[in-house]
């Protein structure tokens, strides 16, 4: 086994179990909800996502800071990993909420502030991905990413307090309520919510350590050619 | 429309992105250890290439 590979095998066991408790927590030990019916199930997988996307993202302007105060290409792999992971669960949560939404809002999408910034997030994560995929110079495109990821965390905030903010269709926070934590749910849909949170959280450091051990592989590979490349170059 | 079709449709479309990354990822990582192995192998030839030349010159 190569080395990287055991942590990640572990990580991908421990998601599994994880997200195969969350699924029957999810589908079959929480309640129904009595006006949205079943379609409200779609919570557990929805905030947990939401939540991997804020801490993923955290993780991304972190270690773009890091990179841009110390220069050190670890910074950066982490950087480049977290923003991928960060990208699908921000994929994941612009994809479930349209659904959820049609039987309940009686739309797919409205421009509301919730929504908006969610996607805006999800645009400069795109902007980033692309930027350090068509750079012509790593250290450049590295550079000005760590800049975006940073401008783009400033939408976080914006992300969690848009309900308060503004007038939106998009309901409280379920979790962190005025009341105290999950003081909006009833105790068997808290703990379903709790439990997929925990399965999140898992499949995002599975996801994260598999992405990293790529791009450690990745870099690896260009640094051995390189060396390939100047040997031939010393012996002609 | 029935909510367990919109309940159905969320779950399905949020696993199937899980499931296309994870594939994505996978091959990538198999490619990459791929041209690990042959960078490595070209630096070992070369190495032993550069090695022989060098016997041979001595002798």
């Amino acid at each position: 086994m190569r080395p990287g590979s055991r942590t990640v095998v572990a990580l991908a066991a421990l998601a599994s179990i994880a997200v195969l408790v969350g699924l029957w927590f999810a589908l079959i030990y929480a309640p129904t909800e009595r006006i949205e019916g079943d379609v409200q199930r779609l919570l557990y997988v929805h905030v947990p996502a939401a939540l991997a996307m804020y801490v993923a993202y955290t993780l991304l302007a972190f270690a773009s800071l890091m990179y841009l105060m110390q220069r050190r290409a670890r910074w950066d792999e982490v950087a480049v990993a977290t923003a991928e992971v960060a990208t699908l669960f921000a994929t994941i949560v612009l994809t479930t909420g349209p659904v959820w939404a049609r039987p309940v809002w009686g739309t797919w999408w409205t421009w509301d502030a919730r929504l908006t910034s969610t996607l805006l997030l999800w645009l400069i994560l795109a902007a980033y991905l692309m930027l350090r995929s068509y750079g012509d110079s790593p250290q450049a495109a590295a550079r000005f990413g760590a800049v975006l990821a940073l401008f783009g965390f400033l939408d976080l905030p914006i992300i969690h307090y848009s309900v308060r903010w503004w007038r939106t269709l998009h309901p409280d926070p379920k979790l962190m309520t005025e009341g105290g934590v999950g003081a909006g749910l009833a105790a068997e849909m808290l703990a379903a919510l709790a439990v997929g949170i925990v399965a999140a959280m898992a499949l995002l450091a599975a996801l994260l350590a598999l992405r990293l051990r790529a791009e450690r592989l990745e870099r690896g590979v260009r640094e051995l050619r390189a060396s390939v490349q100047r040997r031939e170059d010393s012996v002609s | 429309m029935n909510p367990l079709v919109f309940l159905f449709a969320g779950m399905t479309a949020a696993w199937l992105l899980v499931f296309v990354y994870l594939a994505h990822v996978a091959r990538r990582t198999a490619r990459l250890e791929r041209q690990l192995d042959d960078a490595l192998r070209m630096l070992d030839d070369r190495r032993t290439g550069s090695t022989a030349e060098t016997v041979g010159d001595d002798g």
